[in-house]
């Protein structure tokens, strides 16, 4: 696994430390009940009191050591597993950072983001519950077998067939009987799910017709499925965990039964015998943490392939190599065509277009037409287009990105808002920003009695959430703070009311001074600040020209600006 | 704390199966004494009395047969435990759908939220009820008993249980509690924590385009060590606990174990109950040990379960049953909501002094973006909501004076989601209708274009929904739900018409179905759709729970820049 040699760098002797912590906790307690029995059986002997002594030592030895080797154990291994944790985000992060936005199509990619959270949250278990119990149950047993090794070979391998069924055998069955019921416990969840939907979909309208006993006792229906196949499956569940009870307390009435019935030369003395059994019951406590490591063997592997893909099968988009000293201007696009990937249709089709210094240019279209599509091509996240792009004749695929965005304003369609509060949401735009400017900015964008809040999504904590115009005016804020010489603006005064749509104009077009600008707008008022508009059709682009020309043309352009 | 009273309740629903439960692990329990006395006995035999005829073969067969009894009892209270949590967890998710059905309204959640209450927080208590319910009255039977079996063998160890064991919860709550608290201070700090990171994956796209990927690497790093600072700080003190309760029962062993053998030494104590003493140690702990195990996990559940209990505990609708007085929609005028405000119990508002005259016989067509108010409107009209203050009057009558099923009886609502009953398209249709006659049917359908659909198959009318097939699409849904409306016959019209999700094709059926819609009726629409906002009378353009213009769709065009704006991103374009 190259991710394990990733995140364990530098981690090995701290992981190695709290393996063998972890198997001493356990041998702690074997060897708690192993003195223990010694004791006793010692003490039935009537012996002077000097010959207990080292048993009595013994015992409270292990009584103490078991407590302080398993807090300790958890301390490190809880530890080591925050850093591994960390160390996979980080990893992600910027794996992810690097390939984005892979082949995602337009409309799955936050799922697949979701699913990869999903999945490191998963690889969280991966070291203290999975790779932790699953190596200590094998020191344990080495330990083990080596010391009674040492009188009976016999019962070391009646021992460790008990391990192994108990541990290994039981549980790979158990998983592999659970699948089956597993699938139908998840289908009928979600058949419920589904049946729930409706139901809160649809229940008033069943008051309305007076139906609203019957479609409760449809959902009743669904819901006993569930918990028809619920039920199934624990009852496997506890037909395998009570195997598993037997074959612990077999395996130790074992060792008696071998040891007694051992041929006379190997016989061992029946003390020791009662102090193995003792030990040998002890000792099943590392197999209960090995069948819950096998259990979950196979999410956490599915879980790592799943991460490990990001570094192997996404093909890096071709990594850029020149930046862009100079100015940006012209810009030409020659038959630009982009497709996403599950996609029949291409989003833009054949763009050719040049966009000179200093030139203002709108787009217009209705949803869907390619608008967005094209800001993201233009700022180089979308790599794998059909055609050339040109920036002051050096092609887009090859320019440096961080140099590319570090000189372009942007307003997102979707601008995403951190959990963090309104000003560091600005910040991130341009974190040497002056605490006069930001404060200048906000006030101007009416933000200013917001500025300290945290924006959550969670309805029970105390900020309030952001409205969509709040958003819009961060968005607008980030844009604010950075310096940039070519300005792409999705919908900029997009959920802004009125008033407050005519100041951020004024604002949007001080910033834009005499640089160049590509704004996207439904809006058809003052078109006559554009120097060029294009109208956007199905990815097409269908018209072109300043507002005046347009107009006359009587095309598209004019039956969407009727009221102009 | 410890037993969640309110949760806890619900066992006496299945008073039998937490009995059996409970009664199995007590019988194992006493199982267990014999099988550890047996074996005490065995190597009694064994080591000291060494019998010159011994046959082990009896005693380790006894053994292995306890073995297997045990085995037994513990299967049969695992069955009965989870039995009860898979009752329990059924009987709250009906409850709650019955609450759902008698309180009428969602209560201001949406609906993603509610189905997480009923499947993921419903699952949550099932660890409460199959694991630790029943532990917390195991963990004082089973010491008991064993206690009772201890007594008579050896005072002085029966002591030292009697004054230990109790010290294991004592000890749990104690440092559970401080735990507690140091955690909530915490929480805050973990739960911002872990929200970056997801932050950071999810507005990838926001932090590449605003260059700040290797700044928020150092970010996600120096997040990442606050955190593992704050979570050691916490896990520090909760393992403590663990520790304490670790270090309380290995000790307690080690005393017992080394008491015992000093007595053995001076021959106050027979070797086979002092050996008996030192098998029975450990297991009298671990009732309370497992108790401490489950408890974070009971926990979680227990706070799963206030999300449950605050829709139990919302309100029931009053029903207005007692009234005698119908609505008359043939002679009355005028329809008019005053001074209307609503909001849910401590919410925002979501209508805010709404004031419309609503005609009859008028066509009125309500737009505005996702959340502006338009279909808490139709929830008022309806009823399945008050006005937090206002009133609603038709012809000066406030409408909740009107007996509530005569007042629904009377009106034809299509919403969104279009119910569907598990039966056959007869009843389907019939529940909108039950005067209906088969031509009745056979006519809404033909005006929807089902009829071609209905005839071809063998059973037409009779066909059950489940037997069609494949899955009815939303557009064949909806246009059931559209045939109901033509069959009901109201005077009062109430269309929440198809957003785009719907396929164009369905979607223009319906609306070509408008005309057929009486004359006389007053028909109310949510539109998202020209053709619908074109022929309205009148357009109420709604933002943020009022009103923020009205008109015609033509004057609203020149007057309002922002409806203007608001039609071309919405609809997609201003006419046709």
């Amino acid at each position: 696994m190259t991710l394990a040699r990733t995140i364990s760098k530098g981690l090995i002797g701290w992981i190695l430390v709290s393996i063998v912590l972890s198997a001493l906790t356990i041998i702690s307690a074997i060897g708690l009940m192993g003195t223990s029995a010694y004791l006793i059986i010692q003490a039935g002997f009537h012996p002077s009191i000097a010959v207990l002594q080292v048993a009595i030592v013994g015992v409270r030895f292990f009584g103490i050591s078991r407590a302080v080797f398993r807090y300790l154990e958890r301390l490190l291994s809880h530890r080591l597993n925050l850093q591994i944790l960390a160390r996979i985000r980080e990893h992600v992060f910027l794996r992810l950072s690097q390939k984005y936005p892979m082949h995602l199509s337009k409309f799955t990619s936050a799922s697949l983001l979701s699913l990869l959270i999903q999945d490191i949250d998963m690889l969280e278990n991966l070291f203290v519950r999975f790779l932790l119990p699953l190596a200590s149950a094998m020191l344990v047993s080495v330990a083990m077998s080596l010391f009674l090794g040492m009188y009976s070979l016999e019962i070391v391998i009646v021992m460790l067939i008990g391990f192994l069924m108990a541990g290994v055998f039981l549980p790979y069955l158990s998983a592999l009987a659970a699948r089956q019921t597993g699938h139908k416990v998840v289908n009928s969840r979600l058949d419920y799910q589904q049946c729930l939907l409706d139901f809160l979909g649809t229940f008033q309208e069943s008051l309305m017709y007076r139906q609203g006993s019957i479609i409760l006792q449809e959902q009743i229906q669904i819901e006993q499925k569930m918990a028809h196949f619920q039920w199934k499956q624990k009852v496997l569940q506890s037909v395998f965990g009570n195997f598993g009870f037997i074959v612990i307390q077999l395996t130790a009435l074992s060792v008696i039964i071998v040891g007694l019935f051992l041929p006379a030369q190997s016989r061992i003395n029946v003390i020791f015998l009662a102090v193995f059994y003792m030990m040998v019951l002890a000792s099943f406590e590392v197999v209960q943490n090995l069948a819950a490591s096998t259990n979950m063997y196979g999410s956490i592997s599915a879980s790592a392939r799943r991460i490990e893909e990001l570094d192997k099968k996404i093909p890096a988009t071709v990594l850029p190599k020149k930046t862009l000293d100079l100015s940006l201007f012209p810009i030409e696009l020659s038959n630009v065509s982009y497709r996403y990937a599950d996609t029949a249709q291409a989003a833009l089709k054949e763009i050719t277009i040049k966009i000179e210094n200093g030139q203002k240019i709108a787009i217009v279209g209705r949803n869907g037409s390619g608008k967005s599509t094209f800001i993201d091509l233009l700022i180089g996240l979308l790599n794998n287009y059909q055609g050339e792009v040109w920036f002051n004749g050096i092609e887009l695929r090859t320019i440096t990105r961080n140099n590319l965005l570090a000189r372009i304003g942007l307003i997102d369609s979707q601008p995403y808002m951190f959990s963090t509060s309104v000003s560091g949401n600005l910040l991130l735009a341009n974190e040497s920003a002056h605490l006069e400017d930001v404060k200048n900015i906000v006030q101007k964008l009416g933000l200013s009695e917001r500025l300290d809040e945290i924006k959550t999504d969670q309805i029970e904590e105390s900020g309030r959430n952001l409205s969509a115009g709040e958003r819009q005016r961060i968005e607008i804020g980030r844009m604010l703070l950075r310096d940039s010489e070519f300005f792409l603006l999705d919908e900029p005064l997009k959920n802004l009311d009125p008033t407050q749509q005519d100041q951020i104009r004024v604002l949007l077009r001080e910033k834009i001074n005499d640089h160049a600008c590509v704004w996207i707008t439904h809006q058809f008022d003052q078109m006559e600040y554009f120097d060029k508009i294009l109208v956007f059709d199905n990815g097409l682009l269908v018209e072109e020209g300043d507002h005046d020309s347009l107009m006359k043309s009587n095309g598209c352009y004019f039956s969407m600006n009727v009221t102009n | 704390m410890i037993l969640e009273t309110r949760l806890a309740r619900h066992v006496l629903k299945f008073p039998w199966l937490f009995a059996l439960a409970i009664l199995s692990a007590e019988l194992s329990a006493i199982v267990l004494i014999f099988q550890l006395k047996l074996i005490a006995r065995l190597f009694n035999t064994l080591i000291f009395v060494k019998p010159v005829q011994f046959n082990p073969r009896s005693i380790l067969i006894s053994i292995a047969l306890l073995i297997a009894m045990r085995a037994l009892f513990t299967f049969v209270e695992n069955l009965a435990s989870q039995r009860l949590a898979i009752k329990i967890k059924s009987e709250i998710r009906r409850t709650l759908s019955q609450r759902l059905l008698s309180c009428e309204n969602l209560q201001g959640r949406n609906s993603g939220d509610l189905q997480s209450v009923f499947v993921d927080d419903v699952e949550a208590i099932d660890l409460y009820f199959s694991q630790y319910l029943s532990q917390v009255y195991l963990s004082f039977f089973i010491p008991l008993t064993m206690l009772v079996f201890v007594f008579p063998l050896d005072l002085l160890s029966a002591i030292i249980y009697v004054v230990t064991i109790p010290l294991i919860p004592f000890f749990m709550i104690l440092i559970g509690k401080f735990a507690q608290e140091k955690n909530d201070r915490q929480l805050g700090v973990l739960h911002q924590m872990s929200s970056f990171f997801y932050d950071s994956i999810r507005g990838i796209k926001t932090l590449i385009v605003l260059n700040q990927i290797e700044a928020h690497f150092k970010r996600i790093r120096k997040a990442a060590m606050e955190y593992q600072k704050a979570t050691m700080a916490v896990l520090r003190i909760s393992f403590l606990s663990a520790f304490t309760l670790e270090l309380l029962s290995t000790i307690a062993t080690a005393i017992i174990a080394v008491q015992i053998g000093i007595r053995l030494l001076q021959g106050r104590l027979g070797f086979e109950n002092a050996f008996l003493i030192l098998l029975i140690t450990p297991e009298i702990y671990l009732p309370l040990r497992n108790l401490g195990l489950r408890f974070h996990a009971a926990m979680n559940g227990a706070a799963a379960a206030r999300n449950i209990f605050s829709i139990m505990d919302s309100p029931v609708k009053v029903q207005n049953q007692d009234s005698k007085i119908s609505p008359d929609f043939d002679k009355a005028k005028l329809i008019e909501i005053k001074n209307v405000y609503f909001r849910y119990e401590d919410d925002r508002p979501l209508i805010t002094n709404l004031n419309l005259k609503i005609e009859i016989g008028s066509r009125i067509a309500i737009v505005g973006a996702s959340g502006s108010g338009k279909s808490t409107i139709f929830q008022l009209l309806l009823r399945f909501i008050e006005p937090t203050q206002g009133d609603i009057v038709v012809d000066g009558i406030n409408i909740n004076q009107f007996s509530l099923t005569d007042w629904r009886d009377r009106i034809a609502w299509m919403p969104q989601n279009t119910l569907l009953l598990n039966g056959s398209i007869r009843q389907n249709l019939l529940i909108a209708n039950p005067m209906a006659c088969d031509s009745d049917l056979l006519s809404a359908l033909e005006q929807v274009n089902l009829l071609g659909l209905i005839d071809s198959l063998p059973k037409g009318l009779d066909t059950m929904i489940s037997e069609y097939g494949h899955k009815l699409s939303s557009g064949e849904r909806q246009r059931i739900g559209f045939a109901r409306i033509l069959l009901r016959k109201s005077a009062l019209i109430l269309l929440d018409e198809p957003t785009s999700s719907l396929d164009p094709e369905s979607q223009e059926m319906i609306m070509d179905c408008m005309p057929e819609l009486p004359e006389t009726a007053t028909v109310i629409t949510i539109a998202h759709r020209l053709k619908t906002i074109i022929h309205a009378n009148r357009i109420i353009y709604m933002r943020n729970g009022e009103i923020a213009a009205m008109g015609k769709h033509s004057e609203l065009l020149l007057q309002d820049q922002e409806y203007a704006a608001f039609c071309l991103s919405t609809i997609g374009e201003k006419n046709e």
